[in-house]
């Protein structure tokens, strides 16, 4: 960064993918609090987002629920209209000021364990929306991160929003951490289509920070679609060979655990409307 | 390097800076010593200051993003003469020791009270969710902000 020659600050979309697409070695700036610790040399432009106001807005259309990749933790922590699994998970990032300029397009394009949105987002079955000079294209989050999302996403592209369709379905999210302001030692999120008695239908499961980038459990879900809420009482055998990313605060056993413990009370969370 | 203006305290500053530097490292080489340098990782929440109204931590924000906007630090405020209700809050329920975080506790709470004049427990203890305390303890502080908006309520009545 310290080879930064320029500093745009476009005011509209158009300006924002000709500058993507045009412009030397750019780096995009969303919220900017990771940005700072970038000790990228080759970066000689900065294109900071902050006023485009497009991508600021929270909106339901279509049918869709759709954050713009500039709104920020706040403003999805203090709308009630938003799914508890959301808020609770845009609450979890750091602490107040960080959280007033954290943007969704920011925690879904950094790409690291402690990012705590996209954990939830996964879950809600989230679409990214990726924008260019050409035209728009669409790509599930777990697509997004079956790779690192700056792998993902086109040099001439832009995370211009995320969007949900069944974005009311019962799910719940929780961080485990040290401290409320801690980087995560576990987040965890749990959605289902429905809960009928003790069953549960498409149940999705997602973890993030025992993990590089946050990942779907697909045997978890698999075991929950076949024996419902039994299948709680089973989930150590599931975990006994799950490779957990090296944290130094915790060992290896714990995080196994945590996950176990975190899906429990997460089904029965997500069932009982989404607080704990 | 890039030439960048900003306004801080209402006053215009004109700076050069590179790419890698901080608002923090600006603000402090440019005679604003109450925005403090603690962690620069964004923990502690010493560098707090205000620009276009949000509350944000000044190490975590490269100088070059301030330009064109308005920073507010503390002395913005008021001051020993003058001191705003908030200030005055700190002093009276004794939420200041050392002094380290306060300048950015006060503009935390101001900001708080800007949005919500009467602030229940919980959002007071969100609001300084960011501000870490070595040694006045964070009741006091709570009761400051409580005070504070007593204070406030009570001029605006006046």
């Amino acid at each position: 960064m310290k080879n930064v020659e320029k500093f745009i600050r476009p005011t509209n979309i158009s300006e924002l993918l000709e500058a993507r697409a045009k412009e030397e070695n750019n780096i995009l700036l969303a919220g900017g609090t990771s940005l700072i610790f970038s000790k990228d040399a080759s970066v000689r432009t900065i294109i900071d987002m902050s006023e485009v106001n497009e991508l600021k807005n929270i909106e339901f259309s279509d049918g869709k629920l759709k954050l713009g990749a500039m709104v920020t933790m706040t403003q999805l922590r203090h709308r009630s209209d938003l799914p508890v699994a959301i808020r609770n998970a845009a609450l979890s990032v750091a602490s107040t000021p960080i959280r007033n300029v954290v943007t969704v397009g920011g925690e879904v394009m950094r790409g690291v364990y402690w990012n705590d949105l996209p954990v939830a987002l996964m879950a809600l079955d989230a679409v990214a929306v990726f924008a260019s000079t050409t035209g728009e294209r669409a790509m599930p989050l777990e697509e997004v991160f079956s790779l690192h999302p700056t792998k993902t996403i086109r040099p001439d592209e832009v995370l211009t929003r995320v969007e949900l369709t069944d974005y009311m379905r019962p799910a719940a999210f929780h961080k485990f951490s040290k401290t409320a302001t801690d980087y995560a030692i576990a987040s965890i999120a749990f959605s289902a289509r429905s809960f009928e008695g003790s069953t549960v239908r498409e149940p999705k499961v997602v973890v993030g920070a025992v993990t590089p980038l946050p990942r779907r459990l697909n045997d978890v879900e698999r075991l929950l679609s076949e024996k419902g809420e039994s299948a709680l009482e089973e989930l150590e055998t599931l975990f006994s060979g799950f490779k957990t990313r090296p944290d130094f605060r915790v060992s290896a056993e714990y995080q196994r655990n945590l996950m176990i413990v975190g899906i429990r009370r997460l089904f029965r969370a997500a069932r009982d409307g989404g607080e704990e | 390097m890039m030439d960048i203006s900003f306004k801080v305290n209402g006053k215009e500053l004109h700076v050069s800076v590179t790419g890698n530097e901080s608002l923090l490292d600006v603000l402090r080489k440019n005679g604003f010593t109450s925005v403090k340098r603690g962690c620069s990782e964004g923990e502690c929440g010493a560098c707090g200051v205000i620009v276009d109204g949000v509350y944000l931590k000044s190490c975590l924000m490269l100088a070059v993003q301030a330009h064109g906007r308005e920073v507010m630090t503390v002395e913005a405020l008021g001051d020993v003469q003058e001191p705003h209700p908030i200030q005055v809050a700190v002093v009276e329920e004794g939420a200041v020791q050392c002094g380290f975080c306060t300048p950015s506790r006060i503009l935390a709470s101001y900001s708080l009270l800007q949005n919500s004049p009467n602030p229940s427990d919980d959002e007071v203890k969100e609001a300084l969710d960011g501000n870490l305390c070595r040694c006045t303890g964070y009741v006091k502080q709570l009761s400051a902000v409580k005070k504070a908006a007593e204070l406030i309520g009570k001029e605006g009545e006046a």
